[in-house]
Order: C-alpha cells, then sequence, then structure tokens
C-alpha cells in the first residue's frame, strides 16, 4: 500500500510550524530513506507518516484511507496497517522479550485480550524474521543494543503491519551492526514482509547503499527524490552543510562513493 | 556484556495461591488478636451461622461484640484500604513509569488532608459526624480535577508529576498554617487524623472501601493488556492503538479517587501504596498487569492487616500510630524485595 502525504504542515501543541511537505508519495516495495541534519524534521515527519502526530494541515493517506480526521482510521485499524520502532527506551522490570514482542499483538485482540494461536503464531514469526527466537526468555532489558533494536523490529512486526516506521533504529549500533540492521530491514521488504519500510537514518553511507530513493528532510522542508539525483544536484551536501559555521563548511564536502562528509582539499 | 543467565521462572499461579493463604490468615489474626484474645473457635461460632447476627440485646457475648462491632470493620477497612492503596500506587507506577510514584503522587493526599484540616481546625469537624470524610473527599476531589484539566491540557504525565509534588507543598504549608492558628482541640484532632486509623465504626464506609478496592482489582485484571501497553511509553501505546492520554486520565481518575477515598475515612496512609507494588512485582516477577493487578490487591491487604494488628500491640490497651507502624513494617519488607530482586528489577528500580 502506498502512503501519500499532501499539503503536510506539522507543528507541535502551540507551537510554530516545524515540517512542510506539499506532496510526497511512499510507493510499495522499497526501504526509503528520511536524511537530513540535525533538527531539520526527520523525526516529525516520521511520526506523522506513522499516525502519531496529527498535522496541523494537509492528509495523510494509506491506500485510500485517510490516516487522521473524522473519517481517518480507527487506532486499532491504523495498528494494523502501521507499526513503529522509536528512540524511547524501554524496559520494564520483569518483562522477558515473548512477552514484549507479543505486545504488538494488541491490535487483533478483544478487550479481555487472551492470547490466540493466530498470536502465537504471529509472535512467533516476528521472533524468527529478525533472527531473534534464541532471546524469547531472556529479560527485555539485558539485551546488547543490537538485539534490542532487532527485538524492538520483531515487536513491531508482530502488528502484521503493511509499513514499518523507524527513527533512528541504528543510532548506538557499532558499524557492521549498522549494516545488519538495513539488511534485515531490506529483507524484510525484499520478502514482502512489510509492503515498505521508511528509516530516518543518520547513516547517509547505508541510505545510499539501500535506498534507490532518498527522503531529504532538512531545515523544516521535504525533498523526495532518486539517491543518485539528489548527490548530483548537490542537494544533499547542502542541506547538511548549511547548518555549520560557514568556515567549517567551506572544508567539508560529501565524498559520493562512500556517502561520508570528509575534509575537502 | 550480559551473561546469559537463565532468568529466575514465574511464580504465577502458586503466588496468588500463597498470598490468598496469607490474607486468610492474616484475616483470622485481625480478628482474633487485640486487648482482648478471641479463641479460634469463638471466632468460628460468633461469624457461623446463629453467630452475631442472630444474637439480640443483652445476650450478647463478649467476644461477639469485640468481634462484630470492633474488629469485624477494623479489619474489612484495612483489606479495603490495603488493596485500594496497593493498587492505587501500582496505577501511579505505571502511569508515570516511575517507581517511586505512589498514591500521594498528585498531591491528592495533600489535597484530602488540607480539607481535614480546614474543617477540624475551624472547630466545626467535631460537632458534625461525617464531616470530616466529606471535606477529605471534597479537598482530594478539587485536586484530582486539576490534575485531569491538566493531563487534558498538556498530556505530558511528567508536568502532572511535578504539579503534583508542588501542589503537596502548597496545601501542606496551608495545613501548617491553619494548624498554627488554631485553637488546641482541633489541632489534636487533625494530629489524631495524621497518625491513621483503620478503627471505623460498624456501618457502610468499611464495606464501601472493600467493593471499591474489588471492583477496581477486577476491571484492572480485565483491561490488563492494554494497561501493559502503557509501559512502553504513550508513543508505543499510541502506536499499537491505545488511547494513551484517555487512558492515561481514566487510570489516574480511577487512582485518585480510591486514595482519596481511604484517606478520608482512614488518614494520610500513603506509604502502603508505595512499597506494595514493589512487593508485589518481587515476588511474582512479572510486570505484567493480569497477574501484578490481582497480587498486588491480595499483598496490600495482608501487609495492612499485619501492621493493624502490629499497631494494636496485642495484649495491652495501647495502640500506636498506624502511619509509622506501617513504614516500620514496609520498609525491611521492600528493600528485602529490592535486593533479592537485583538482577532484573534493576532498570525500572534505576539501581
Amino acid at each position: 500500500m502506498r502512503i501519500l502525504a499532501r499539503g503536510l504542515e506539522l507543528a507541535y501543541r502551540g507551537g510554530p510550524t516545524v515540517v512542510v511537505a506539499d506532496r510526497l508519495e511512499l510507493p510499495d516495495g522499497e526501504l526509503v530513506s528520511l536524511v537530513g541534519p540535525n533538527g531539520g524534521g526527520k523525526t516529525t515527519l516520521l511520526r506523522s507518516l506513522a499516525g502519531l502526530l496529527p498535522p496541523r494541515a494537509g492528509t495523510v493517506t494509506i491506500g485510500d484511507r485517510p490516516v487522521y480526521g473524522r473519517r481517518g482510521l480507527s487506532r486499532r485499524d491504523r495498528a494494523r496497517l502501521l507499526s513503529v520502532v522509536l528512540t524511547d527506551s524501554v524496559a520494564p522490570a520483569y518483562l522477558r522479550v515473548r512477552e514484549l514482542v507479543a505486545m504488538g499483538r494488541l491490535p487483533y485482540q478483544r478487550l479481555v485480550g487472551r492470547e490466540s494461536s493466530d498470536d502465537r503464531r504471529a509472535v512467533d514469526r516476528a521472533l524468527a524474521q529478525t533472527g531473534t527466537a534464541h532471546l524469547a526468555g531472556r529479560p527485555a532489558g539485558r539485551l546488547s543494543d543490537g538485539e534490542r533494536q532487532r527485538v524492538m523490529i520483531a515487536r513491531a512486526l508482530a502488528q502484521e503491519p503493511e509499513m514499518l516506521l523507524l527513527d533512528e533504529p541504528a543510532a548506538h549500533l557499532d558499524p557492521p551492526h549498522q549494516t545488519a540492521l538495513f539488511q534485515l530491514l531490506d529483507t524484510l521488504v525484499r520478502d514482502g514482509i512489510v509492503s515498505t519500510a521508511v528509516i530516518a537514518t543518520h547513516h547517509l553511507h547505508l541510505a545510499l547503499h539501500f535506498s534507490p530513493r532518498l527522503v531529504l528532510v532538512a531545515g523544516g522542508s521535504v525533498h523526495p527524490g532518486a539517491a543518485a539525483d539528489l548527490l548530483e544536484s548537490g542537494a544533499l551536501e547542502e542541506a547538511f552543510l548549511r547548518d555549520l559555521p560557514p568556515a567549517t563548511a567551506a572544508e567539508s564536502r560529501l565524498d559520493p562513493r562512500r556517502g561520508w562528509f570528509v575534509p575537502s582539499g | 556484556m550480559h551473561p546469559p543467565v537463565p532468568p529466575r521462572g514465574r511464580r504465577g499461579p502458586a503466588a496468588i495461591a500463597a498470598a490468598c493463604a496469607a490474607l486468610l490468615a492474616a484475616t483470622a489474626a485481625s480478628l482474633m488478636l487485640g486487648s482482648v484474645h478471641v479463641g479460634f473457635s469463638d471466632l468460628l461460632a460468633v461469624l457461623g451461622p446463629g453467630g452475631g447476627a442472630s444474637s439480640g440485646g443483652d445476650s450478647v457475648s463478649a467476644a461477639a461484640r469485640i468481634v462484630t462491632l470492633v474488629r469485624l470493620p477494623r479489619t474489612v477497612t484495612a483489606i479495603g484500604v490495603g488493596s485500594a492503596l496497593g493498587l492505587a500506587g501500582l496505577v501511579m507506577q505505571t502511569v508515570f513509569r516511575n517507581a517511586l510514584a505512589g498514591p500521594g503522587v498528585l498531591g491528592v493526599t495533600a489535597g484530602a488532608g488540607l480539607g481535614v484540616a480546614a474543617v477540624l481546625l475551624a472547630g466545626v469537624g467535631a460537632s458534625i459526624p461525617g464531616l470530616t470524610a466529606v471535606a477529605a473527599m471534597v479537598g482530594a476531589g478539587l485536586v484530582l480535577v486539576l490534575a485531569l484539566t491538566v493531563n487534558r491540557i498538556v498530556g505530558q504525565p511528567v508536568f502532572l508529576l511535578v504539579l503534583g509534588l508542588l501542589f503537596g507543598y502548597a496545601a501542606s504549608s496551608i495545613t501548617t498554617l491553619l494548624m498554627a492558628a488554631a485553637p488546641g482541640e482541633g489541632l489534636e484532632r487533625y494530629v489524631v487524623w495524621s497518625f491513621g486509623s483503620f478503627a471505623l465504626p460498624p456501618g457502610a464506609a468499611p464495606w464501601v472501601i472493600l467493593a471499591a478496592a474489588g471492583a477496581t482489582t477486577a476491571a484492572l485484571t480485565v483491561a490488563a493488556p492494554r494497561v501493559d501497553a502503557l509501559l512502553l511509553g504513550p508513543q508505543y501505546a499510541e502506536s499499537i492503538g491505545i488511547h494513551a492520554r484517555r487512558l492515561h486520565g481514566t487510570l489516574i481518575l480511577l487512582a485518585g479517587t480510591l486514595t482519596g477515598l481511604v484517606t478520608a475515612f482512614t488518614g494520610p496512609i500513603v506509604f502502603l501504596g508505595v512499597a506494595v507494588p514493589h512487593i508485589a512485582r518481587g515476588v511474582v516477577r512479572s510486570s505484567r498487569h493480569r497477574i501484578l493487578v490481582p497480587m498486588t490487591a491480595l499483598t496490600g491487604a495482608s501487609l495492612a492487616l499485619v501492621a493493624d494488628i502490629a499497631a494494636r500491640l496485642p495484649g495491652s490497651d495501647r495502640v500506636l500510630p498506624l502511619n509509622s507502624v506501617m513504614a516500620l513494617v514496609g520498609v525491611p519488607v521492600v528493600l528485602a524485595v529490592i535486593l533479592q530482586a537485583q538482577p532484573e528489577a534493576t532498570e525500572e528500580l534505576g539501581l
């Protein structure tokens, strides 16, 4: 299911508008990376696409259904289509990995919330798809950073969503784990386990490698485009360097092959 | 980083069964022990068919009189208050995701205290029975309405915590001012109220408290999976279909009402509410509300009974302030639970 945002104006309660997006379309079957400098609005945009931040103006639709508004999806229906991995730390005392993952089944349960055999199968599948089945009995607070992110992805997959949205999931991981995380997401999309994955990330080199299409979010505006175009036009480089002191910016450039900022000259 | 130590097993149903047995034993002890000892066979005779209920007038035995008029209401009150405060504490800890949250965290207890102080220190409380309870409920209710309004407008639980703290200080200060200006008799009555006591006269109040605690236990146990979702924080809760702010509001209303109700009748016995959820969590080794809610209610009831029996100093005519006894009984228990539970519970306790 494609997701489409139109005329979007995003703001926090009572505050100024922080992100504007005229038209943003996220097609099926892709791992889409949201990239851009700190404070540019990636998290805000991601939260709004995930159904967690009603826009001040504009619409977000998934398939042909609006996410917000009076005719929008109910919370439960939304939770069956969209699931998230956030930066919030989560480790309630005594909670086991399997229990944490099983919380993703809530949108499928009635008020009393007994786990059905469907629920158990979905949880097993999510654990298997993320390679975390061996962690099922571990306390959720006793995981390495890499394990925890996989478990949080398993929790999101237990919701059996169409679209997975992740905010900086690779932030605390070492380089091989960063790559492994992108590979996992890439596999989930390729295998059709989710139709789209959207990842807000600072790992430009991985974004360039795994995402044919990027969404550049900088200074509160949104520029979707093919990765190659954004690189070639210099838009990507300029967006990141704009916030730096001019003297520093003058001495940095984006190495298009490596996706790293390196000293110029 | 973390050695793969297999976590210790759960103790769900067995723990609940043990807690039920403990509660029964504590209930029996509470009915038997006091300034006058009532034997177990006498107790059965009084409570059994044709016992206390049917006896009228002068034929009522001393034991029956003591049990039905004094100890039964007191025991029912202790059970109700213990579970209610335990549940209120658990709910607050879940809503605020803070191990040190408790029933008093919103300033509800301080609000109740201010209400009581206002009527007692003005010298009117003594003349009208039940007025202190009404004043306490009005005080608690006002604080609660304020908290819920802020929750509606701001929707940030942390903000509520700070507000509750500030309001607690303000209410205590006003109470102190009233005490400084008050006539002697009112002051003494206020101090006695602040000691806390389960010694309610026979009547509806003990049973109302017990019913409120029972209904809350049932409701929270049914709604447990949705309440569990709040453990992940409001954003994750929303993402799995929970209306987080509304659920926060409902739970705050529930916990605040329970706290206001029991404080109005039995005084500010807040320690119990902070301690009991920790004990329950440590015993069942779970954060899931389906098991934690009944365990908390049972543990709170037992702990309240034990503290109350201790405060009575069985065999003597003296009575200790319940609040102090509660803390002295509870602190070592909580410490033991925290120290024993170490590896799995530490994240939440921030140790």
